[in-house]
Protein backbone atom coordinates (compact mmCIF):
# COMPACT_ATOMS: atom_id res chain seq x y z
CA UNK A 1 0.00 0.00 0.00
CA UNK A 2 2.93 2.31 0.72
CA UNK A 3 4.06 2.01 -2.91
CA UNK A 4 0.58 2.93 -4.18
CA UNK A 5 0.51 6.00 -1.93
CA UNK A 6 3.99 6.94 -3.10
CA UNK A 7 2.86 6.55 -6.72
CA UNK A 8 -0.15 8.82 -6.15
CA UNK A 9 2.02 11.40 -4.42
CA UNK A 10 4.62 11.47 -7.23
CA UNK A 11 1.99 11.53 -9.98
CA UNK A 12 -0.22 14.18 -8.36
CA UNK A 13 2.35 16.36 -6.64
CA UNK A 14 2.02 19.23 -9.14
CA UNK A 15 -1.76 19.30 -8.69
CA UNK A 16 -1.32 19.14 -4.90
CA UNK A 17 1.09 22.10 -5.00
CA UNK A 18 -1.27 24.18 -7.16
CA UNK A 19 -4.25 23.46 -4.91
CA UNK A 20 -2.15 24.13 -1.80
CA UNK A 21 -1.17 27.51 -3.23
CA UNK A 22 -4.89 28.20 -3.74
CA UNK A 23 -5.70 27.27 -0.14
CA UNK A 24 -2.92 29.55 1.14
CA UNK A 25 -3.98 32.51 -1.02
CA UNK A 26 -7.59 32.24 0.11
CA UNK A 27 -6.78 31.57 3.78
CA UNK A 28 -4.47 34.59 3.94
CA UNK A 29 -7.12 36.66 2.18
CA UNK A 30 -4.65 37.55 -0.61
CA UNK A 31 -7.66 36.68 -2.71
CA UNK A 32 -10.51 37.93 -0.49
CA UNK A 33 -13.24 35.39 -0.03
CA UNK A 34 -16.20 35.05 2.34
CA UNK A 35 -15.42 31.55 3.66
CA UNK A 36 -11.90 30.18 2.97
CA UNK A 37 -12.69 26.93 4.79
CA UNK A 38 -15.62 26.20 2.49
CA UNK A 39 -13.34 26.87 -0.45
CA UNK A 40 -10.67 24.50 0.92
CA UNK A 41 -13.41 21.89 1.19
CA UNK A 42 -14.42 22.48 -2.44
CA UNK A 43 -10.78 22.23 -3.56
CA UNK A 44 -10.49 18.88 -1.78
CA UNK A 45 -13.50 17.63 -3.73
CA UNK A 46 -12.18 18.97 -7.02
CA UNK A 47 -8.83 17.35 -6.32
CA UNK A 48 -10.48 13.93 -6.17
CA UNK A 49 -12.23 14.56 -9.46
CA UNK A 50 -9.05 15.86 -11.10
CA UNK A 51 -6.96 12.88 -10.05
CA UNK A 52 -9.65 10.39 -11.11
CA UNK A 53 -9.77 12.03 -14.52
CA UNK A 54 -5.95 11.97 -14.66
CA UNK A 55 -5.90 8.23 -13.89
CA UNK A 56 -8.40 7.49 -16.65
CA UNK A 57 -6.49 9.60 -19.18
CA UNK A 58 -3.19 7.83 -18.47
CA UNK A 59 -4.56 4.26 -18.23
CA UNK A 60 -3.36 4.37 -14.62
CA UNK A 61 -5.41 1.35 -13.62
CA UNK A 62 -3.74 -0.86 -16.24
CA UNK A 63 -0.30 0.13 -15.02
CA UNK A 64 -1.19 -0.28 -11.37
CA UNK A 65 -2.89 -3.65 -11.77
CA UNK A 66 -0.03 -5.12 -13.74
CA UNK A 67 2.30 -4.36 -10.82
CA UNK A 68 2.48 -6.59 -7.73
CA UNK A 69 -0.54 -5.18 -5.93
CA UNK A 70 -3.69 -6.54 -4.41
CA UNK A 71 -6.91 -4.89 -5.58
CA UNK A 72 -8.06 -4.39 -1.98
CA UNK A 73 -4.83 -2.50 -1.33
CA UNK A 74 -5.53 -0.25 -4.33
CA UNK A 75 -8.95 0.65 -2.93
CA UNK A 76 -7.62 1.22 0.59
CA UNK A 77 -4.83 3.42 -0.76
CA UNK A 78 -7.28 5.51 -2.82
CA UNK A 79 -9.40 6.22 0.27
CA UNK A 80 -6.37 6.94 2.44
CA UNK A 81 -4.73 9.24 -0.10
CA UNK A 82 -7.80 11.35 -0.79
CA UNK A 83 -8.76 11.61 2.87
CA UNK A 84 -5.23 12.68 3.76
CA UNK A 85 -5.04 15.30 1.01
CA UNK A 86 -8.57 16.60 1.75
CA UNK A 87 -7.92 16.80 5.49
CA UNK A 88 -4.57 18.42 4.66
CA UNK A 89 -6.19 21.24 2.66
CA UNK A 90 -8.78 21.86 5.39
CA UNK A 91 -6.19 21.61 8.17
CA UNK A 92 -3.86 24.03 6.37
CA UNK A 93 -6.67 26.54 6.00
CA UNK A 94 -7.62 26.31 9.69
CA UNK A 95 -3.97 26.62 10.72
CA UNK A 96 -3.43 29.72 8.58
CA UNK A 97 -6.66 31.29 9.76
CA UNK A 98 -5.55 30.71 13.34
CA UNK A 99 -2.08 32.16 12.70
CA UNK A 100 -3.47 35.28 11.02
CA UNK A 101 -5.95 35.86 13.84
CA UNK A 102 -9.00 35.07 11.81
CA UNK A 103 -9.78 32.25 14.22
CA UNK A 104 -13.32 32.21 15.48
CA UNK A 105 -14.51 29.99 18.34
CA UNK A 106 -16.62 28.09 15.87
CA UNK A 107 -13.67 27.28 13.54
CA UNK A 108 -12.77 24.09 15.40
CA UNK A 109 -16.31 22.83 15.01
CA UNK A 110 -16.33 23.83 11.34
CA UNK A 111 -13.04 21.99 10.82
CA UNK A 112 -14.46 18.81 12.34
CA UNK A 113 -17.54 19.02 10.16
CA UNK A 114 -15.47 19.76 7.05
CA UNK A 115 -13.40 16.62 7.67
CA UNK A 116 -16.58 14.61 8.21
CA UNK A 117 -17.84 16.11 4.94
CA UNK A 118 -14.72 14.90 3.11
CA UNK A 119 -15.21 11.41 4.52
CA UNK A 120 -18.81 11.45 3.29
CA UNK A 121 -17.70 12.69 -0.10
CA UNK A 122 -15.09 9.96 -0.67
CA UNK A 123 -17.56 7.39 0.67
CA UNK A 124 -20.02 8.32 -2.05
CA UNK A 125 -17.49 9.11 -4.78
CA UNK A 126 -15.41 5.93 -4.88
CA UNK A 127 -18.12 3.28 -5.12
CA UNK A 128 -19.71 5.26 -7.97
CA UNK A 129 -16.32 5.80 -9.64
CA UNK A 130 -15.36 2.12 -9.41
CA UNK A 131 -18.78 1.16 -10.72
CA UNK A 132 -19.20 3.63 -13.58
CA UNK A 133 -15.59 4.67 -14.34
CA UNK A 134 -14.75 7.70 -16.44
CA UNK A 135 -18.39 8.32 -17.47
CA UNK A 136 -19.17 9.04 -13.84
CA UNK A 137 -16.22 11.43 -13.53
CA UNK A 138 -17.28 13.38 -16.62
CA UNK A 139 -20.96 13.61 -15.72
CA UNK A 140 -20.37 14.25 -12.01
CA UNK A 141 -17.88 17.06 -12.73
CA UNK A 142 -20.44 18.86 -14.91
CA UNK A 143 -23.15 18.22 -12.31
CA UNK A 144 -20.93 19.48 -9.49
CA UNK A 145 -20.01 22.61 -11.44
CA UNK A 146 -23.68 23.41 -12.14
CA UNK A 147 -24.55 22.79 -8.49
CA UNK A 148 -21.77 25.00 -7.14
CA UNK A 149 -22.24 27.84 -9.60
CA UNK A 150 -25.99 27.75 -10.19
CA UNK A 151 -27.91 25.88 -7.52
CA UNK A 152 -25.99 26.16 -4.22
CA UNK A 153 -25.85 30.02 -4.11
CA UNK A 154 -29.61 30.21 -4.77
CA UNK A 155 -30.45 27.61 -2.12
CA UNK A 156 -28.02 29.23 0.32
CA UNK A 157 -29.56 32.70 -0.14
CA UNK A 158 -33.05 31.30 0.09
CA UNK A 159 -32.17 29.41 3.29
CA UNK A 160 -30.51 32.48 4.82
CA UNK A 161 -33.59 34.56 3.98
CA UNK A 162 -35.81 32.09 5.84
CA UNK A 163 -33.36 31.71 8.72
CA UNK A 164 -32.58 28.17 7.59
CA UNK A 165 -36.15 27.22 8.42
CA UNK A 166 -35.10 26.90 12.07
CA UNK A 167 -32.83 23.93 11.34
CA UNK A 168 -29.60 25.79 12.12
CA UNK A 169 -30.89 26.91 15.52
CA UNK A 170 -32.00 23.37 16.30
CA UNK A 171 -28.57 21.98 15.44
CA UNK A 172 -26.71 24.74 17.27
CA UNK A 173 -28.62 24.07 20.47
CA UNK A 174 -27.24 20.55 20.53
CA UNK A 175 -24.00 20.12 22.50
CA UNK A 176 -20.90 19.95 20.32
CA UNK A 177 -19.86 16.61 21.74
CA UNK A 178 -23.22 14.98 21.05
CA UNK A 179 -23.42 16.39 17.55
CA UNK A 180 -19.89 15.39 16.65
CA UNK A 181 -20.21 12.00 18.31
CA UNK A 182 -23.39 11.24 16.42
CA UNK A 183 -21.86 12.54 13.18
CA UNK A 184 -18.73 10.47 13.73
CA UNK A 185 -20.65 7.23 14.34
CA UNK A 186 -22.89 7.64 11.29
CA UNK A 187 -19.90 8.69 9.16
CA UNK A 188 -17.86 5.68 10.33
CA UNK A 189 -20.67 3.31 9.35
CA UNK A 190 -21.07 4.94 5.93
CA UNK A 191 -17.30 4.90 5.42
CA UNK A 192 -16.92 1.20 6.26
CA UNK A 193 -19.85 0.18 4.04
CA UNK A 194 -18.45 2.33 1.24
CA UNK A 195 -14.99 0.75 1.58
CA UNK A 196 -16.40 -2.78 1.43
CA UNK A 197 -18.58 -1.93 -1.55
CA UNK A 198 -15.67 -0.28 -3.41
CA UNK A 199 -13.42 -3.28 -2.77
CA UNK A 200 -16.10 -5.59 -4.17
CA UNK A 201 -16.65 -3.41 -7.24
CA UNK A 202 -12.93 -3.00 -7.93
CA UNK A 203 -12.32 -6.76 -7.58
CA UNK A 204 -14.77 -7.29 -10.45
CA UNK A 205 -13.35 -4.54 -12.65
CA UNK A 206 -11.64 -5.48 -15.91
CA UNK A 207 -9.02 -3.38 -17.68
CA UNK B 1 10.38 -29.59 -18.38
CA UNK B 2 8.67 -27.23 -15.98
CA UNK B 3 5.61 -25.29 -17.12
CA UNK B 4 5.71 -21.58 -16.34
CA UNK B 5 2.17 -20.92 -17.53
CA UNK B 6 -0.72 -23.24 -18.24
CA UNK B 7 -3.99 -22.04 -19.77
CA UNK B 8 -6.69 -24.66 -19.58
CA UNK B 9 -9.86 -24.23 -21.68
CA UNK B 10 -9.98 -20.50 -21.08
CA UNK B 11 -12.89 -18.58 -22.59
CA UNK B 12 -13.70 -14.93 -22.63
CA UNK B 13 -16.79 -13.48 -24.27
CA UNK B 14 -17.11 -9.95 -25.55
CA UNK B 15 -19.76 -8.47 -27.79
CA UNK B 16 -18.67 -9.56 -31.27
CA UNK B 17 -15.63 -11.53 -30.12
CA UNK B 18 -15.04 -14.75 -28.28
CA UNK B 19 -11.85 -16.33 -27.00
CA UNK B 20 -12.94 -19.92 -27.28
CA UNK B 21 -11.68 -22.50 -24.76
CA UNK B 22 -8.01 -21.90 -25.47
CA UNK B 23 -5.43 -24.23 -23.97
CA UNK B 24 -1.65 -24.06 -24.18
CA UNK B 25 1.35 -24.20 -21.90
CA UNK B 26 4.66 -22.34 -21.83
CA UNK B 27 7.82 -24.18 -20.82
CA UNK B 28 10.49 -22.63 -18.67
CA UNK B 29 13.66 -21.36 -20.35
CA UNK B 30 12.27 -20.62 -23.82
CA UNK B 31 11.08 -17.74 -25.94
CA UNK B 32 7.47 -18.38 -26.83
CA UNK B 33 5.88 -16.52 -29.71
CA UNK B 34 2.19 -15.72 -29.83
CA UNK B 35 1.12 -14.86 -33.35
CA UNK B 36 -2.14 -13.83 -34.94
CA UNK B 37 -3.63 -10.92 -36.82
CA UNK B 38 -4.82 -7.77 -35.03
CA UNK B 39 -7.96 -8.60 -33.08
CA UNK B 40 -7.28 -12.35 -33.04
CA UNK B 41 -7.17 -12.46 -29.24
CA UNK B 42 -3.46 -12.05 -28.41
CA UNK B 43 -3.86 -9.06 -26.11
CA UNK B 44 -6.94 -10.58 -24.46
CA UNK B 45 -4.93 -13.75 -23.77
CA UNK B 46 -2.13 -11.71 -22.22
CA UNK B 47 -4.56 -9.60 -20.18
CA UNK B 48 -6.13 -12.82 -18.89
CA UNK B 49 -2.70 -14.07 -17.84
CA UNK B 50 -2.00 -10.76 -16.07
CA UNK B 51 -5.43 -10.92 -14.38
CA UNK B 52 -6.38 -7.59 -15.94
CA UNK B 53 -9.48 -9.29 -17.31
CA UNK B 54 -11.27 -12.28 -15.84
CA UNK B 55 -12.04 -15.48 -17.77
CA UNK B 56 -15.64 -16.60 -18.19
CA UNK B 57 -14.49 -20.23 -18.20
CA UNK B 58 -11.32 -22.19 -17.58
CA UNK B 59 -8.27 -21.71 -15.39
CA UNK B 60 -4.86 -20.07 -15.66
CA UNK B 61 -1.89 -21.20 -13.61
CA UNK B 62 1.39 -19.32 -13.58
CA UNK B 63 4.42 -20.65 -11.69
CA UNK B 64 2.02 -23.42 -10.61
CA UNK B 65 -0.28 -20.93 -8.86
CA UNK B 66 -3.83 -19.87 -9.66
CA UNK B 67 -3.43 -16.43 -11.25
CA UNK B 68 -6.48 -14.93 -9.52
CA UNK B 69 -5.78 -16.12 -6.01
CA UNK B 70 -2.05 -15.41 -6.13
CA UNK B 71 -2.02 -12.42 -8.49
CA UNK B 72 0.26 -10.25 -6.39
CA UNK B 73 2.82 -12.99 -5.82
CA UNK B 74 2.79 -13.93 -9.51
CA UNK B 75 3.10 -10.36 -10.81
CA UNK B 76 6.12 -9.81 -8.57
CA UNK B 77 7.91 -12.39 -10.76
CA UNK B 78 6.63 -11.04 -14.08
CA UNK B 79 8.13 -8.30 -16.21
CA UNK B 80 5.35 -6.89 -18.35
CA UNK B 81 5.83 -4.88 -21.54
CA UNK B 82 2.62 -3.20 -22.61
CA UNK B 83 1.23 -2.85 -26.13
CA UNK B 84 0.10 0.72 -25.36
CA UNK B 85 2.05 3.25 -23.32
CA UNK B 86 0.67 2.96 -19.75
CA UNK B 87 3.01 5.51 -18.21
CA UNK B 88 2.13 8.96 -16.92
CA UNK B 89 2.96 11.39 -19.71
CA UNK B 90 3.87 14.27 -17.39
CA UNK B 91 6.44 12.32 -15.39
CA UNK B 92 10.09 12.11 -16.37
CA UNK B 93 11.49 8.66 -17.14
CA UNK B 94 13.44 8.90 -13.87
CA UNK B 95 10.34 9.62 -11.77
CA UNK B 96 8.34 6.95 -13.55
CA UNK B 97 11.13 4.50 -12.76
CA UNK B 98 11.05 5.55 -9.08
CA UNK B 99 7.33 4.82 -8.97
CA UNK B 100 7.64 1.38 -10.60
CA UNK B 101 10.79 0.45 -8.63
CA UNK B 102 9.00 1.08 -5.32
CA UNK B 103 6.75 -1.94 -6.03
CA UNK B 104 9.63 -4.44 -6.34
CA UNK B 105 11.79 -5.74 -3.51
CA UNK B 106 14.31 -7.10 -6.04
CA UNK B 107 14.69 -3.89 -7.99
CA UNK B 108 18.18 -3.72 -9.52
CA UNK B 109 19.13 -0.08 -10.03
CA UNK B 110 22.45 -1.07 -11.63
CA UNK B 111 20.68 -3.19 -14.23
CA UNK B 112 18.25 -0.35 -14.97
CA UNK B 113 21.13 2.10 -15.49
CA UNK B 114 22.80 -0.39 -17.85
CA UNK B 115 19.62 -0.68 -19.94
CA UNK B 116 19.23 3.11 -20.03
CA UNK B 117 22.75 3.36 -21.37
CA UNK B 118 22.32 0.46 -23.79
CA UNK B 119 19.14 1.97 -25.21
CA UNK B 120 20.47 5.53 -25.03
CA UNK B 121 17.43 6.68 -23.06
CA UNK B 122 17.35 10.15 -21.48
CA UNK B 123 16.27 9.77 -17.82
CA UNK B 124 15.27 13.41 -17.41
CA UNK B 125 12.97 13.64 -20.40
CA UNK B 126 9.22 13.53 -19.81
CA UNK B 127 7.47 10.40 -21.05
CA UNK B 128 5.38 12.48 -23.46
CA UNK B 129 8.55 13.71 -25.15
CA UNK B 130 9.89 10.21 -25.81
CA UNK B 131 9.38 8.65 -29.24
CA UNK B 132 7.34 5.45 -29.60
CA UNK B 133 10.53 3.41 -29.86
CA UNK B 134 11.99 5.08 -26.76
CA UNK B 135 8.82 4.43 -24.77
CA UNK B 136 8.96 0.77 -25.74
CA UNK B 137 12.65 0.54 -24.79
CA UNK B 138 11.87 2.24 -21.48
CA UNK B 139 9.08 -0.25 -20.84
CA UNK B 140 11.48 -3.12 -21.59
CA UNK B 141 14.16 -1.63 -19.32
CA UNK B 142 11.64 -1.50 -16.45
CA UNK B 143 10.45 -5.05 -17.13
CA UNK B 144 13.99 -6.41 -17.07
CA UNK B 145 15.27 -4.55 -14.01
CA UNK B 146 13.64 -6.52 -11.21
CA UNK B 147 14.96 -10.00 -12.06
CA UNK B 148 11.61 -11.23 -13.38
CA UNK B 149 11.41 -14.96 -14.10
CA UNK B 150 8.75 -14.53 -16.76
CA UNK B 151 8.75 -11.66 -19.25
CA UNK B 152 5.49 -11.02 -21.07
CA UNK B 153 5.71 -8.67 -24.04
CA UNK B 154 2.58 -7.57 -25.86
CA UNK B 155 3.49 -6.42 -29.39
CA UNK B 156 6.84 -4.92 -28.33
CA UNK B 157 8.08 -4.43 -31.88
CA UNK B 158 4.88 -3.12 -33.43
CA UNK B 159 5.39 0.22 -35.17
CA UNK B 160 9.13 0.33 -34.49
CA UNK B 161 11.87 0.82 -37.05
CA UNK B 162 14.03 -2.18 -38.01
CA UNK B 163 17.05 -0.98 -36.01
CA UNK B 164 15.11 -0.73 -32.75
CA UNK B 165 13.39 -4.04 -33.47
CA UNK B 166 16.74 -5.72 -33.98
CA UNK B 167 18.07 -4.23 -30.71
CA UNK B 168 15.06 -5.58 -28.82
CA UNK B 169 15.37 -9.04 -30.37
CA UNK B 170 19.10 -9.20 -29.58
CA UNK B 171 18.38 -8.22 -26.00
CA UNK B 172 15.76 -10.95 -25.70
CA UNK B 173 18.25 -13.51 -26.96
CA UNK B 174 20.66 -12.36 -24.24
CA UNK B 175 17.97 -12.50 -21.55
CA UNK B 176 17.10 -16.07 -22.40
CA UNK B 177 20.70 -17.16 -21.90
CA UNK B 178 19.62 -17.42 -18.28
CA UNK B 179 17.76 -20.72 -18.46
CA UNK B 180 15.55 -19.77 -15.55
CA UNK B 181 13.89 -17.04 -17.57
CA UNK B 182 10.95 -17.45 -19.90
CA UNK B 183 9.65 -14.99 -22.48
CA UNK B 184 6.23 -14.70 -24.07
CA UNK B 185 6.32 -12.42 -27.09
CA UNK B 186 3.14 -11.54 -28.93
CA UNK B 187 3.33 -10.04 -32.38
CA UNK B 188 1.85 -9.98 -35.83
CA UNK B 189 5.34 -9.40 -37.28
CA UNK B 190 6.21 -13.05 -37.73
CA UNK B 191 9.74 -12.43 -39.05
CA UNK B 192 10.71 -11.25 -35.55
CA UNK B 193 9.74 -14.60 -34.11
CA UNK B 194 11.55 -16.54 -36.82
CA UNK B 195 14.74 -15.01 -35.45
CA UNK B 196 14.26 -15.64 -31.75
CA UNK B 197 11.31 -17.86 -30.84
CA UNK B 198 11.57 -21.47 -29.73
CA UNK B 199 7.85 -22.21 -29.85
CA UNK B 200 4.95 -20.65 -31.73
CA UNK B 201 1.34 -20.41 -30.65
CA UNK B 202 -0.96 -19.29 -33.45
CA UNK B 203 -4.26 -17.76 -32.47
CA UNK B 204 -6.97 -16.97 -34.99
CA UNK B 205 -10.56 -15.88 -34.44
CA UNK B 206 -10.23 -16.55 -30.73
CA UNK B 207 -9.04 -20.13 -31.21
CA UNK B 208 -5.60 -21.69 -30.90
CA UNK B 209 -4.68 -23.13 -34.31
CA UNK B 210 -1.44 -24.66 -33.07
CA UNK B 211 1.05 -24.41 -30.24
CA UNK B 212 4.25 -26.14 -31.31
CA UNK B 213 8.06 -25.86 -31.35
CA UNK B 214 9.01 -23.50 -34.18
CA UNK B 215 11.00 -26.12 -36.11
CA UNK B 216 8.07 -28.51 -35.95
CA UNK B 217 5.74 -25.83 -37.25
CA UNK B 218 7.96 -25.22 -40.25
CA UNK B 219 8.32 -28.97 -40.90
CA UNK B 220 4.62 -29.66 -40.49
CA UNK B 221 3.60 -27.28 -43.23
CA UNK B 222 4.49 -27.24 -46.90
CA UNK B 223 3.82 -24.64 -49.55
CA UNK B 224 2.77 -26.11 -52.88
CA UNK B 225 2.85 -24.32 -56.24
CA UNK B 226 1.39 -25.73 -59.42
CA UNK B 227 -1.03 -25.37 -62.29
CA UNK B 228 -4.76 -24.94 -61.71
CA UNK B 229 -5.49 -27.93 -63.97
CA UNK B 230 -4.29 -30.12 -61.09
CA UNK B 231 -7.02 -28.91 -58.75
CA UNK B 232 -10.26 -30.78 -58.27
CA UNK B 233 -12.47 -31.28 -55.19
CA UNK B 234 -10.24 -34.13 -53.94
CA UNK B 235 -6.88 -32.45 -54.47
CA UNK B 236 -8.11 -29.26 -52.78
CA UNK B 237 -8.89 -31.08 -49.53
CA UNK B 238 -5.41 -31.26 -47.92
CA UNK B 239 -4.91 -27.49 -48.14
CA UNK B 240 -5.28 -25.22 -45.15
CA UNK B 241 -5.33 -22.23 -47.49
CA UNK B 242 -5.37 -21.99 -51.24
CA UNK B 243 -4.69 -19.05 -53.54
CA UNK B 244 -5.67 -19.42 -57.16
CA UNK B 245 -4.69 -17.15 -60.04
CA UNK B 246 -5.27 -17.50 -63.79
CA UNK B 247 -1.77 -18.95 -64.16
CA UNK B 248 -1.69 -21.39 -61.25
CA UNK B 249 -2.22 -22.02 -57.56
CA UNK B 250 -0.31 -21.73 -54.34
CA UNK B 251 -1.52 -23.69 -51.38
CA UNK B 252 -0.47 -24.34 -47.80
CA UNK B 253 -0.94 -27.81 -46.44
CA UNK B 254 -0.31 -29.32 -43.01
CA UNK B 255 -0.24 -32.82 -44.50
CA UNK B 256 2.88 -32.96 -46.73
CA UNK B 257 2.72 -36.75 -47.23
CA UNK B 258 -0.82 -36.67 -48.55
CA UNK B 259 -0.01 -33.72 -50.81
CA UNK B 260 3.01 -35.57 -52.25
CA UNK B 261 0.89 -38.66 -52.81
CA UNK B 262 -1.64 -36.56 -54.72
CA UNK B 263 0.67 -34.37 -56.78
CA UNK B 264 4.00 -36.19 -56.92
CA UNK B 265 6.59 -34.25 -58.92
CA UNK B 266 4.04 -32.23 -60.89
CA UNK B 267 4.22 -29.31 -58.42
CA UNK B 268 6.90 -27.31 -56.60
CA UNK B 269 7.27 -27.75 -52.83
CA UNK B 270 8.66 -24.95 -50.67
CA UNK B 271 9.24 -24.47 -46.96
CA UNK B 272 6.75 -21.84 -45.78
CA UNK B 273 7.64 -18.96 -43.51
CA UNK B 274 5.54 -18.20 -40.44
CA UNK B 275 4.07 -15.34 -42.42
CA UNK B 276 2.99 -17.78 -45.17
CA UNK B 277 1.36 -19.99 -42.57
CA UNK B 278 -0.47 -17.04 -41.04
CA UNK B 279 -1.54 -15.48 -44.35
CA UNK B 280 -2.69 -18.71 -46.00
CA UNK B 281 -4.58 -19.78 -42.90
CA UNK B 282 -6.29 -16.44 -42.43
CA UNK B 283 -6.64 -14.96 -45.89
CA UNK B 284 -6.90 -17.97 -48.16
CA UNK B 285 -8.25 -20.42 -45.63
CA UNK B 286 -11.61 -18.80 -44.92
CA UNK B 287 -14.61 -21.00 -45.67
CA UNK B 288 -12.40 -23.98 -46.51
CA UNK B 289 -13.06 -27.49 -45.31
CA UNK B 290 -10.32 -30.10 -45.09
CA UNK B 291 -7.71 -29.52 -42.43
CA UNK B 292 -8.61 -25.90 -41.84
CA UNK B 293 -9.13 -25.19 -38.19
CA UNK B 294 -7.37 -28.31 -36.94
CA UNK B 295 -5.76 -27.71 -33.55
CA UNK B 296 -2.32 -28.96 -32.59
CA UNK B 297 -0.61 -28.50 -29.31
CA UNK B 298 2.69 -29.06 -27.61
Amino acid sequence: MRSILYKDLVVERTVILIYTAGVILFALQVVPIFDPLALAFCLAIFFTFTTASHEEMNNGHILLNSLPVDRKEVVAAKYAFHLAVGAGFIGLDVLLEAVTGAWSPDLGRQFAFAVLGIIWFVSVFFPLYFWLGHRFVQIAMIFLFIMLVGVVPIVFNLAAKHDYWGMLDAVQTLPNSLLLGLGAVVTAIVFIVSGLLSARLYERKQF
Amino acid sequence: MEDVAVLDRVSKFYKGFKLDRISFSLKKGFIHGLIGRNGAGKTTTIKLMMDLVRPDEGSIRIFGLDNRRHGKEIRRRIGFVYAENPFYDDLTAENMKRVVASFYKDWDEGAFRRYLKLFDLPANKKIKHLSKGMKMKFSIALALSHHADFIIMDEPTSGLDPVVRREILELLSEVIQDENKTVLFSTHITSDLEQVADTITFIHDGKIRFSLPKDEVLERYTLVKGGTDLLDPDTRKPFVGLRETPVGFEGLSDDPKRVYALFGDRVIYEKPTLEDIMVYTIKFGENRGGNQGAEHSL
